[in-house]
C-alpha cells in the first residue's frame, strides 16, 4: 500500500482509523483528542503521511509489546513452578538436616547422659 | 540456620512487596513472620500475575544462592556421618537429592531457553517499554509532527504568499518576473516550462459565404526568448488559460505539473484572483494544495447591473445605436416585477439565513435544509386554474463542512397549456459546495425561474400573450434574426448564457465553443467577426451535396478535391451577427 499513491479521501479515512485505535490519541483527554485530530486532519498530504507512520510504528510496537508479554508470561508461568519445586525442596532438605541434627543431639546427649552414668557407677 | 535462610529468601523474594521493610525488620514483626513463614499461601500463578520475567528470574537467582550454600553445608554434614545410617540421615540424603534434581531441572530449563551465560550466571533481560511508554512516547512524536507539520505549511504558504505577490504583479505587466530560473522551478518538482505556442487563427467566414483563408504559421524567429519578460507573462498566462479551461464545475480536478506551478504561487487553503484577458478570476487551492477550483471573481451580473449593461451595450450595435433599453411590453408592469424582486429579496434573505447556518458549527453533520418555499407553491386568481412549479433544494452538511446541495425542479401543470418549459419534467442534480457556490447556485438555478414563479402568481395570460407576440414577430422577421436575439430582450437567462458565451469565445477561442441543442442554435456555427459574436447558418443544399457525392464516390465518381470547390454550394448559407439590429424594412419587435 503506498501511501504517497493513496487518494486524499482513503488517506484520510485510513489516518482517523489509525487515530481511533490510537493509544496515544485515546488516552488524551476529549477536548484536546479533537483537537489533535482535527489539526492532523488538516495538515497537508506529505505531513499526514508522516502521522500514518507514527501511529502505524505505534500499533507495531504495541503488537510486539503483546506478543512478548504473551511469550514471558508463558516462560514466568513455569518458571515460577519449578521455583516453587525447589523451593519446598529446600523447605524438605532444611527439615530433613533439622531432624538428623537434632537426632544427633539427642544421641550425643544421651551417650552423654550414659557416660556420666557409668562413670557414677564405677565410682 | 534455617531461619536465616528463609528470613533471606523472604526478604530477597516478591514478599518484599507484602512486608514492606520497615515492619519486616522490626523485631515483633520479625518473629512474626517467621511463626506465620509456613502457613503463607503459597503463591500461585493466578495470584501473583508473573507478567515480569524479570522479577522471577531474580528470584530464581537466589534460590540458587540459597540453594548453594545449603548444598555445600548439608554434603559437609554428611561427610562426616558416612560410616553411620540411620533412619534420619536416609532422610536428609534423599531430602538433598531431591533439592538437587529440582535445582538441576531447573538449571538445566533456563540454560536450554538462553537464560544462563558462559559462567552459569542468570541473565536477566533488560526492561522492556510498557504500553504507557509506548503511548507517551507516540503522543510526544505525534506533537512534535504536528507542530513541524504546521511550521512547514505555515513556510509554504509565506512562500506562496511571496511568489503569489510576483505573479500577481507579472500579471500586471507591471514588474515583470524575473527571478524564476530553471533550477528554482526544478527545486519546485517542476519542469522548466515550455514557451506557450501560437495557437493557429481559425479560419474566418468572410461575408463573402465563403471560408477565409488560414494564415501562415508563425516564424520560428517571432519566438519569445526565456529571458523576456513577454515569455513569462505569455506562460504563465497560457497556464492560467489552461486551468481555468479546466474549473468551474466545482468538481475537484488533478492537475498537470505546469498548473501546479500557478498553485504554488498562491495562498495554500485561500483564495487569489487572477486577471487574464480582462476578466477576472477566483482561484480556490483547498488545503491539501492539490487541487484547485476557479471561478469567475464576479458574480453573475445582474440585469440591472451597471457594468453588465455597459458589457451589453459593449457588443450589441443595437441597443447602442437604437438607444432603445426599455424593457419589452410584458415587462412595463412594474407590479410584475415588483412582485418578482420582493419573492426574490425574501428568498435570499431566507436562504442566507439558512445557509449561514448549515456552514456553522452549532449545525451538527447531516443537518438538512430545504428550500422548497423559496418561490412556493402557487396559486392562480382563479382556483379552478391551478398551476404548480415548484423548486426544491435540499442541502445536507457534510463531514467536510462542505454542504451537499441537491435541487429538484418539478413542474406540475394541471391544466393543458403551452407555457415556455416543458411540463412535468422533473430534474435532480447533486453538487457538493461551499457557501460561496450555494449563493451562486441560488443566482443561477433558481433566479432564472422567479419569472416562472410570477406565471403561477397569475401571470399565465400575460405570459401566453408574450409568447404569441414572439411568435408574431419572428415570423415578420422572416427567418433572419435568430431567435436567441429575440430572447435576448426577453429572457433573462438568455442574458446570463450570452454573457458566459462570450466570455468562453473570448478565454477559450471559437473553435472550443459547443453548442447544446436546448440553447436553441441547431445547425449553427458560432463564431467571432469583428469582435462581434456571429451565428453562421449550415445550408442545408451543403448537406445534400456531401450525400450526393458521397453516394457518387461509392459508385466510382470523382472524389471531393476532384469535383473542385465550384460545384459545391457555400457551406453557410446566411450569417447571422447576433448583435446587429434588423434588416432595414424588418420592423424591430421592442
Amino acid at each position: 500500500m503506498n501511501l504517497l499513491k493513496m487518494p486524499k479521501t482513503k488517506l484520510k479515512k485510513h489516518l482517523y482509523q489509525l487515530m481511533a485505535q490510537s493509544m496515544a490519541i485515546q488516552s488524551l483527554k476529549a477536548e484536546e483528542r479533537l483537537e489533535m485530530q482535527d489539526k492532523i486532519l488538516g495538515l497537508p498530504e506529505g505531513e499526514m503521511v508522516k502521522m500514518v507512520g507514527i501511529l502505524e510504528n505505534e500499533q507495531l510496537e504495541l503488537a510486539e509489546l503483546h506478543k512478548r508479554s504473551l511469550r514471558e508470561m508463558k516462560e514466568a508461568k513455569k518458571l515460577t513452578s519449578m521455583a516453587q519445586s525447589l523451593r519446598d525442596a529446600g523447605r524438605r532438605f532444611d527439615k530433613a538436616f533439622l531432624t538428623a541434627r537434632e537426632s544427633e543431639e539427642r544421641e550425643e546427649s544421651s551417650e552423654t547422659t550414659r557416660t556420666l552414668l557409668d562413670e557414677i557407677e564405677r565410682l | 540456620m534455617i531461619l536465616c535462610y528463609n528470613m533471606r529468601i523472604l526478604i530477597k523474594t516478591n514478599l518484599m512487596h507484602k512486608y514492606p521493610p520497615k515492619l519486616l525488620f522490626s523485631q515483633k514483626r520479625l518473629v512474626n513472620v517467621f511463626k506465620s513463614f509456613e502457613e503463607l499461601p503459597k503463591p500461585t500463578v493466578e495470584q501473583k500475575e508473573y507478567a515480569d520475567l524479570r522479577d522471577i528470574l531474580l528470584q530464581v537467582g537466589e534460590l540458587f544462592k540459597v540453594y548453594r550454600s545449603k548444598v555445600d553445608e548439608g554434603m559437609e554434614y554428611l561427610k562426616d556421618k558416612s560410616e553411620k545410617d540411620t533412619p534420619e540421615l536416609k532422610d536428609l540424603n534423599k531430602c538433598l537429592q531431591e533439592y538437587q534434581s529440582c535445582y538441576l531441572a531447573l538449571f538445566n530449563h533456563l540454560k536450554k531457553n538462553g537464560f544462563i551465560d558462559e559462567k552459569d550466571k542468570i541473565i536477566v533481560p533488560e526492561e522492556v517499554a510498557t504500553n504507557e511508554d509506548i503511548a507517551q512516547k507516540t503522543a510526544l512524536q505525534l506533537k512534535n509532527a504536528l507542530s513541524s507539520g504546521i511550521k512547514e505549511k505555515a513556510a509554504f504558504e509565506k512562500a506562496g504568499t511571496k511568489l503569489g505577490d510576483q505573479y500577481n504583479r507579472l500579471l500586471a505587466d507591471k514588474n515583470p518576473l524575473v527571478g524564476l530560473t530553471p533550477e528554482f522551478l526544478e527545486g519546485l518538482g517542476i519542469k522548466e516550462p515550455k514557451p506557450p505556442e501560437e495557437e493557429p487563427v481559425k479560419p474566418a467566414i468572410s461575408k463573402d459565404k465563403t471560408p477565409a483563408a488560414a494564415p501562415a504559421a508563425v516564424s520560428p524567429e517571432k519566438k519569445l526568448s526565456r529571458e523576456s519578460p513577454e515569455y513569462w507573462a505569455a506562460f504563465y498566462r497560457d497556464i492560467t488559460r489552461k486551468i481555468i479551461a479546466k474549473a468551474d464545475t466545482g468538481e475537484e480536478k488533478p492537475l498537470s505539473s505546469d498548473e501546479k506551478l500557478a498553485i504554488m504561487l498562491m495562498k495554500g487553503g485561500e483564495t487569489m484572483t487572477i486577471k487574464l484577458d480582462e476578466r477576472e478570476y477566483l482561484l480556490e487551492r483547498d488545503q491539501m494544495g492539490r487541487y484547485i477550483r476557479i471561478r469567475d471573481y464576479k458574480p453573475t451580473p445582474e440585469p440591472d447591473d451597471p457594468d453588465f449593461q455597459k458589457l451589453l451595450e459593449a457588443s450589441n450595435p443595437y441597443i447602442c445605436t437604437s438607444g432603445k433599453k426599455e424593457r419589452p411590453p410584458i415587462w412595463k408592469n412594474r407590479a410584475v416585477s415588483d412582485v418578482m424582486l420582493d419573492k426574490l429579496d425574501k428568498g435570499r434573505e431566507e436562504f442566507d439565513k439558512q445557509v449561514s447556518w448549515l456552514f456553522s458549527d452549532s449545525a451538527p453533520m447531516g443537518s438538512k435544509v430545504v428550500f422548497s418555499n423559496i418561490l412556493g407553491r402557487e396559486k392562480v386568481k382563479d382556483s379552478a386554474d391551478e398551476k404548480i412549479h415548484r423548486v426544491e433544494v435540499e442541502m445536507i452538511k457534510q463531514a467536510d463542512n462542505s454542504v451537499r446541495t441537491r435541487y429538484l425542479e418539478q413542474f406540475l401543470i394541471k391544466r393543458g397549456k403551452k407555457f415556455l418549459h416543458e411540463p412535468g419534467t422533473v430534474e435532480k442534480t447533486s453538487i457538493c459546495a461551499d457557501a460561496e457556490e450555494c449563493r451562486r447556485l441560488f443566482a443561477r438555478i433558481i433566479r432564472p425561474e422567479t419569472n416562472i414563479s410570477a406565471y403561477a402568481a397569475g401571470l399565465e395570460e400575460q405570459e401566453h400573450e408574450r409568447r404569441l407576440y414572439i411568435d408574431e414577430n419572428m415570423n415578420k422577421l422572416a427567418g433572419n434574426l435568430n431567435r436567441a436575439s429575440i430572447f435576448t430582450y426577453m429572457n433573462d437567462a438568455f442574458k446570463e448564457w450570452l454573457g458566459k458565451m462570450q466570455a468562453f469565445i473570448k478565454d477559450n477561442g471559437v473553435e472550443n465553443w459547443k453548442q447544446k441543442p436546448e440553447e436553441g442554435f441547431k445547425n449553427r456555427h458560432v463564431e467571432v467577426v469583428d469582435g462581434k459574436i456571429t451565428v453562421f447558418k449550415k445550408n442545408p443544399e451543403y448537406e445534400v451535396h456531401e450525400k450526393k457525392l458521397a453516394a457518387k464516390q461509392r459508385k466510382g465518381g470523382k472524389t471531393a478535391e476532384e469535383a473542385g470547390p465550384e460545384e459545391a454550394p457555400p457551406l453557410y448559407l446566411t450569417i447571422y451577427p447576433i448583435f446587429k439590429g434588423p434588416e432595414e424594412g424588418e420592423e424591430k419587435i421592442a
